[in-house]
């Protein structure tokens, strides 16, 4: 067999062997799960009133990662339906809820911000997480508890 | 300085030297002959054609109506005669039967993501939804 023939088949070989590790390598990825918990607090940490919890609107939430770079803009905190929970007209309530949030993410950190908002678009309450370190997810104790508390 | 003998008359010697004269004469008039007819017959018509022929032209001389590349001479707008390729890859059939798996492995690959889903999400654990990189 000529020398260029049994490279080629070589090279050929290797290529193949590289795309089936990429291909496994994709069908093992794991992920990070974020449980985000929020909340609606007064400016002096105490809880709100019923007037003034009546006029939020709705909430949105933008998450960022270590970099500052936007990964998730102004995503709508709106209730899934009978939860009784979430930002809405006359609704709302101090404990809004919580949410899932999984990213692809190896490493790094990610911040969660959320604003609310009253039926002009006026900003209400506004809170940021801490930043909470990426960890994959394998069992429900990798889950990474944030909270964020909007003033 | 006499170098005849005596016994041998002057008038002899004259009359032998006379022969020989003839005879050297008559040798060297058959010899220009030949010569002659040699030379009228070989090199006088060699001579002529060459003569004739105006139009003849030196092959070591490159002039602007030149048509041919004497020897020696690079010409640098031929091109090289190209090695024919023996035995290709392309032509090989497990060539191509890798190549058409490895772009059908790659249209899958980017059709069908092979990307493992995250965790389901629990609607009654999160009132608020679930979001995010692969849901």
């Amino acid at each position: 067999m000529r020398l260029s023939t049994r490279f080629s088949r070589t090279l050929l070989a290797v290529g193949m062997l590289a795309g089936a590790a990429l291909g496994l390598g994709g069908c093992s990825q794991d992920y990070a799960l974020y449980k985000v918990d929020v909340q609606l607090q007064a400016a002096n940490g105490g809880a709100l009133t019923r007037a003034q919890l009546d006029t939020v609107a709705f909430c949105q939430m933008t998450i960022t990662d270590e970099r500052g770079e936007t990964v998730l803009q102004n995503y709508p905190l709106q209730a899934l339906p009978a939860s009784g929970r979430g930002c809405a007209s006359g609704q709302t309530q101090s404990d809004v809820g919580n949410f899932s949030y999984s990213t692809s993410r190896t490493s790094g950190s990610l911040t969660f911000k959320v604003t609310s908002y009253d039926d002009a678009n006026n900003q209400l309450e506004t809170g940021t997480s801490p930043a909470a370190a990426v960890k994959p997810f394998h069992v429900a104790a990798d889950e990474i508890s944030v909270t964020v508390i909007a003033k | 300085m006499d170098i005849l003998p005596p016994s041998i008359g002057r008038r002899r010697v004259v009359n032998i030297l006379f022969d020989m004269t003839h005879s050297t004469l008559r040798d060297r008039l058959v010899c220009l002959g030949v010569i002659a007819t040699l030379f009228f017959g070989v090199v006088a018509p060699a001579w002529a054609q060459e003569e004739t022929e105006s139009d003849y032209k030196d092959p070591s001389i490159v002039t602007d109506d030149s048509t041919s590349t004497p020897d020696g001479v690079k010409d640098l707008n031929k091109k090289p005669d190209k090695k024919p390729i023996d035995d290709p890859v392309y032509a090989k059939w497990w060539f191509w039967t890798a190549a058409i798996v490895v772009a059908g492995a790659v249209v899958t690959a980017a059709v069908f993501p092979l990307q493992k889903k995250a965790a389901t999400c629990n609607s009654s654990a999160y009132p608020l939804g679930c979001v995010g990189d692969g849901r």
